[in-house]
């Protein structure tokens, strides 16, 4: 029931907002927020539920036994995520709380603020969810959402940004439906514990042609080369809550739907080599690209890409240690992602640029957002004991454990990935800064509470970073839960169709 | 205690910055306190090998293998390597003291500076004393990543030299890594002492490859050909006070893994499998011979330059050549010659940066073309320089020469000419090169701007004069430190026939051709000196003559006006040498300009093709990779 | 394969080769709705059987007569066809928008007219 809440409770305050505008224009600064904690608070009830009753919580609506009713599924995988992505949506609704604009009116905000409500709900629903045809719809959900979000940004280039996310994951979402439907008019089924059970029944030319159309619609949110074309620009649109949440939260979220779909439902081999290449392909490209963007939004972007692809390629390889290390590539990223995101779009804010040039020697007068790139770098490059290192050395331990050869381009490209980082902190933290007195404060920037609010956010993370990095044996073990859990595909079929 | 070494440095950071706030130059007393500690520890450990202590699990253990901890351990190899650690260290952190005149522009900068010292500390006693390859890595990474921070608070064209350091040091780390990871497959351990039991198995394909990609990093670490070219720049343009410690101990990171790499593996299993040449492996002789072409390079490109920082990069450069020659041919007297050479560089290179640091804290610049005369006004530094010299150049009585002496029985004992010739060549063109900014910086004519310069603190003088006491004592006695050579020779494989202590007696070291009584030497220098010092003073006659002042014919040339460098004596010292090979191609702009330049394209291309602006091109690139991926299922 | 099926699959390449040779961003907004739509008739096609009848009990078609029409597809086709009445409708207002900044609805020339702000 509490998985069900987590998303039925941003869209009540949606629908709040909504129906009551007038009324609500008040709330709306608070509500998202708001709502944001109580979901961090339900998911913490969630894992304190899961400790005590380590099987599979399965919610039926409407009283249809599974598989014909919609169903929620809550095991160990979903609700460490829901924490960790509830944690994370609470930074960046809060930090966009933040960076509002006051002279921004306030019913224009009503607006922003249900649509962030709207996307939170769609983003617990495509965690908890056991059936794919809901999954399309909480995917839609959340793209328009996001395209709607990202077309609201004031930078000169978000509306052709939003449309470009728009006609890729337009494409993306019609893919998947295909595969929808080539898939019930084979099996009857779009249940994924039943789909899990029924597989082998399907002729070989489905069960390869099925996955493969799955995969290419959630392509374009897992950030795969080549649906990632819209990934530089929307994140350059910046915005104090778009690119964190497409790193922090939406990408995420459809790796472990992927992850689901590769080791629970369709365990086919060709799905794993397209995801090799494609991950090899999203990695080298997204590098390369990093090194090349001036930008830092940009630059950002693309190493997200980059560590998207990393992602792709542990996935395409079987065995248990490979799910392990995926999963916990994925946490430690996200929470250096978010952070890095947070202070490159805070100094776009502040000072009207994220080239890197421009804002030469920057922290010298930012020590806080300084402090917080560093570490968020470090740990994104795999310097030792930071968060990111612990992640990196397993993935590589992981690649080297299937085949030699897959260590080769993860290693050459970290090379790039440490030119591009340094040379950012070279340019923002080493350089003298060029005008002695400071730039003058812009107008819209932050001051006072919003500005030590914003910075506090990502100084909580670059403290966790910190803190995983020492002592990452609670992440672990939580990883080794879902991991068991989530390799024991029949047990999950069972849990799901069981019923409760 | 032994993990006190670490955890002492690191405590120390938060002390430091605690310290700074109220008294920025007690926080520089602070530094040396901790490295003092430190060096006793060190020195205390000596005899308690094996000794072991776990700090943090990094890999969890699963099924089949055990999890890697983060550890350090104590023996007999990596103990010298600390003991010269420590010794830097502390001697730069005396330094330091009064001699941080180039980061003195604000205060801020210097806390940062203490707090980044004690830092890179840390990670200097954690890399030399580690247990196994992990943390040797973790160490390795923490060191690059704070001696970027420390090498672009220098000079204005430090940042980009800090850079190309980082570029070069995350290509040795990616392949460290690399092997890293194929090892803990192999083997299920990292374990430093335990390699060559654990990879005794595998076959030698395997094993050289592994071998091939931690001898990468190495060369980049120690800076030797074809991968020193970062050396330059960055010890060039580093902080004054941090270039010692980049020179002297740094580099040594990379000649520690290569020891690791050479000794420690089970080479004399595997090589049988290859074809040898010269009574080595082939694989070996290749490095053999790296390491003979980086002491000519090296050689050769200090000769050239006009900057004395860099001149004593490259020379780094050339001696990290010795030391893999000895390495790699892996026979007692090479083994036990790189090591010794190890102490011997480092107390040298480490005493040459300081007496130009103290150059720096006097005159303001480095470079040779602007000084001159330093003699009688800096007599300290300039005998730390003429003794570090001595010994950079292999002249005896100094602990250089004995050094150099193991290596070339090393190298004749297996007949081995070219690299031979290489390597007496190296050591004739560094008495060339050393003996540049002795004539150009302290002997000569002095320009006006120096006339009232004086000798630089007794704080600034002590280090100096106490790495000099060391490089003369390794020369007179050197048998103190072949007798922990012999010990880590004797620790490394007690039973091989191919690695076994060399014989020595406290004055006499037996060689392959003859022994060498270091203590008859030692006097029989002395008496020279002594001797040619009362005829230079009974005889002498000179005359001052000032700066620039030239026999110009009462021409004044336009460009002498414009560049009066070009008149001082020491410019382009060794013209007619040096105009031999002006033309050769250099390796840095191949580097930089040629790989860093084609990948920096490559990546544009990259993002201009696939994330232009164009809608309609990222749609049918989706378009396309969906039917490639349908279509080739 | 009955026509309904061959039908909605050649409404979907329509509208693959729409957003493939259309440059101008309203074009393929519509080519979207065009292979979406193909989509749509896809699902309704595979749910379909030849001769079935609607699925509802009523008194002339007792349960016994087993051959009706599966009505989960076309569950779904309702959902999917709101869903891309909704995603039209926002593309359209975006399609209006960037009329209005830039002038354009031509990929090309807006890509040209980006240029400078994107690097």
């Amino acid at each position: 029931m509490i998985a069900l809440w987590m998303t039925l409770l941003p869209w009540i305050g949606a629908l709040c907002l909504l129906l009551f505008k007038g009324w609500m224009d008040r709330f709306s600064r608070f509500l998202p927020g708001l709502v944001a904690a109580a979901n961090v608070l339900l998911a913490l009830l969630l894992n304190l539920q899961g400790s005590q009753q380590p099987t599979l919580v399965s919610l039926e609506m409407g009283n249809w036994p599974a598989p014909f009713g919609i169903q929620w599924v809550n095991d160990s995988l979903s609700s460490f995520f829901a924490l960790v992505i509830s944690l994370v949506l609470l930074a960046l609704v809060l930090s966009r709380g933040f960076a509002r604009d006051k002279e921004q009116q306030a019913s224009s905000d009503v607006y922003s603020s249900a649509i962030v409500l709207i996307l939170s709900g769609a983003a617990f629903g495509l965690l908890f969810t056991a059936d794919l045809f809901n999954l399309f719809v909480l995917m839609e959900i959340a793209s328009i959402s996001l395209y709607a979000l990202v077309a609201r940004s004031r930078h000169p280039t978000a509306p052709v940004a939003s449309m470009r996310y728009l006609l890729l994951g337009g494409v993306g979402s019609a893919l998947y439906l295909l595969g929808i439907g080539v898939l019930y008019a084979k099996l009857g089924t779009l249940n994924m514990a039943d789909i899990a059970l029924k597989a082998s029944s399907l002729n070989p030319a489905a069960l390869q042609l099925v996955p493969l159309l799955l995969l290419l619609g959630l392509a374009v949110e897992l950030e795969m080369f080549p649906f990632n074309a819209w990934v530089p620009q929307v994140y350059g649109a910046g915005g104090a809550f778009v690119p964190g949440f497409l790193a922090g939260v939406s990408s995420p979220i459809f790796a472990l739907l992927l992850l689901r779909l590769v080791t629970v439902v369709f365990p086919v081999p060709q799905l794993r080599t397209v995801l090799l290449v494609a991950g090899l392909l999203t990695l080298v490209i997204g590098e390369f690209s990093a090194l090349a963007s001036r930008r830092l939004l940009k630059m950002l972007a693309f190493s997200s890409v980059g560590s998207m692809g990393m992602f792709l390629l542990l996935v395409s390889i079987p065995g248990a240690a490979m799910l392990r290390s995926s999963l916990f590539w994925l946490v430690m990223m996200l929470l250096a992602k978010v952070p890095l995101l947070g202070v490159a779009a805070y100094l776009q804010r502040q000072f009207g640029t994220d080239r890197f040039l421009e804002l030469r020697g920057i922290f010298s007068q930012e020590k806080s957002a300084g402090l917080v790139f560093l570490l968020s770098a470090a740990s994104i490059t795999g310097i030792p004991l930071f968060a990111g290192f612990r992640a990196k050395i397993q993935a590589l331990v992981s690649l080297a454990s299937a085949q030699y050869w897959l260590l080769i381009l993860p290693l050459l490209v970290s090379v790039l990935e440490f030119v591009y980082f340094f040379r950012a902190i070279r340019w923002m933290g080493m350089e003298p800064p060029e005008s002695a007195g400071g730039k003058p404060v812009l107008p819209g920037s932050l001051e006072g509470f919003s500005r030590t609010g914003t910075l506090f956010l990502f100084s909580v993370f670059a403290l966790l970073i910190v803190i995983f990095g020492l002592f990452p044996q609670g992440i672990l073990d939580s990883i080794e839960v879902a991991t068991t859990q989530l390799f024991d595909p029949v047990v999950y079929a069972r849990a799901v169709l069981g019923g409760m | 205690m032994l993990n006190l070494l670490v955890l002492l440095p690191l405590l120390g950071v938060l002390l430091s910055r605690m310290i700074s706030t109220f008294s920025e130059p007690l926080a520089r007393w602070w530094s040396v306190l901790v490295l003092g500690v430190n060096t006793v520890i060190i020195a205390s450990l000596y005899g308690n090998w094996g000794s072991a202590v776990l700090l943090g699990q990094v890999i969890p253990s699963t099924a089949n293998r055990p999890a890697i901890h983060l550890a350090l351990e104590i023996n007999p190899l990596n103990w010298i390597f600390a003991l010269v650690a420590t010794v830097i260290l502390l001697a730069v952190a005396l330094f330091s003291i009064r001699g941080m005149s180039d980061l003195e522009n604000g205060g801020k900068n210097l806390k940062t500076y203490h707090v980044l010292s004690l830092l890179l500390s840390t990670s200097v006693y954690g890399f030399f004393l580690s247990e196994n390859l992990l943390t040797l890595f973790v160490f390795w990474e923490f060191m690059t990543w704070v001696s970027f921070f420390m090498v672009s608070m220098g000079k204005p064209r430090s940042r980009s030299a800090a850079m190309v350091f980082v570029t070069m040091s995350a290509l040795g780390a990616a392949t460290f890594l690399g092997a890293v990871a194929i090892i803990y497959r192999l083997a299920g351990t990292l374990s430093i002492s335990g390699l060559s039991t654990a990879l005794y198995r595998q076959p030698a394909g395997v094993g050289y490859g592994i071998m091939g990609l931690l001898l990468f990093s190495a060369l980049v670490k120690s800076g030797t050909f074809p991968l020193h070219t970062w050396l330059r720049k960055t010890h060039g343009h580093a902080p004054n006070v941090f270039s010692p410690v980049l020179s002297g101990l740094l580099t040594k990171f990379g000649v520690f893994l290569g020891a690791i790499v050479f000794l420690l593996f089970p080479v004399m299993k595997w090589s049988p499998q290859l074809f040898s040449l010269m009574g080595i492996s082939s694989f070996n002789y290749l490095f053999a011979a790296l390491g003979a072409v980086s002491i000519l390079v090296g050689t050769f490109l200090a000769i050239r330059q006009e900057d004395a920082k860099m001149l004593v990069a490259y020379s780094s450069v050339s001696h990290a050549g010795y030391i893999l020659l000895g390495l790699a041919i892996s026979s007692s007297l090479g083994v036990a010659g790189s090591l010794l050479h190890v102490m011997n560089h480092a107390l040298s290179s480490a005493a040459m940066f300081l007496s130009m640091a103290a150059v720096y804290h006097v005159a303001g610049t480095t470079k040779m073309s602007q000084l001159g005369g330093l003699v009688d006004k800096m007599p300290v530094t300039f005998a730390t320089y003429l003794i570090a010299i001595i010994s950079t150049a292999g002249i005896p009585p100094m602990g250089g020469f004995v050094s150099k002496w193991l290596l070339y029985q090393a190298l004749i004992e297996k007949g081995m000419i070219f690299l031979a010739t290489a390597a007496f060549i190296g050591s004739i063109g560094s008495f060339l090169y050393v003996f540049t900014p002795l004539a150009a910086v302290f002997l000569g004519q002095r320009p006006k701007a120096l006339e009232h310069a004086k000798e630089v603190p007794v704080v600034m003088q002590i280090p100096m004069v106490v790495l000099s006491l060391f490089t003369i004592l390794l020369g007179v006695l050197p048998s103190i430190a072949l007798r922990w050579i012999n010990g880590a020779i004797r620790w490394i494989d007690p039973q091989a026939s191919w690695l076994t202590p060399i014989p020595i007696t406290l004055s006499k070291i037996q060689g392959a051709f003859g022994a060498w009584d270091s203590v008859l030497v030692f006097f029989v220098f002395g008496l020279g000196v002594v001797f040619a010092g009362i005829l230079f003073y009974l005889f002498r006659k000179n005359r001052r003559v000032g700066y620039l002042e030239n026999y110009t014919a009462g021409e004044v040339p336009v460009e002498v006006i414009q560049s009066p460098e070009l008149y001082h004596y020491s410019y382009q010292f060794y013209k007619p040498l040096t105009d031999m090979y002006a033309k050769f191609p250099s390796m840095e702009e191949a580097y930089e300009k040629g790989i860093a330049g084609n990948i920096a394209r490559l990546a544009a291309a990259t993002a201009h093709i696939f994330y232009n602006g164009s809608v309609r091109w990222s749609v049918f690139l989706a378009l396309a990779g969906t039917m490639i991926v349908l279509g080739v299922r | 394969m009955n026509v309904y099926t061959a039908g909605s699959i050649l409404i979907f390449l329509l509208g693959l080769y729409g957003l493939l040779a259309k440059r101008d961003l309203f074009k393929m907004v519509i080519s979207l709705s065009v292979l979406d739509t193909g989509v749509n008739l896809f699902l309704v096609a595979v749910g379909y059987g030849s001769g079935g009848i609607a699925p509802i009990l009523t008194d002339t078609y007792p349960l016994s007569v087993l051959h009706f029409v599966d009505p989960l597809p076309q569950a779904l086709v309702l959902t999917s066809i709101v869903i891309n009445l909704g995603v039209t409708a926002f593309a359209l207002v975006l399609v209006a928008r960037i009329f209005k900044k830039h002038g354009t609805l031509d990929t090309a020339k807006l890509w040209q007219k980006m240029g400078g702000e994107e690097e």
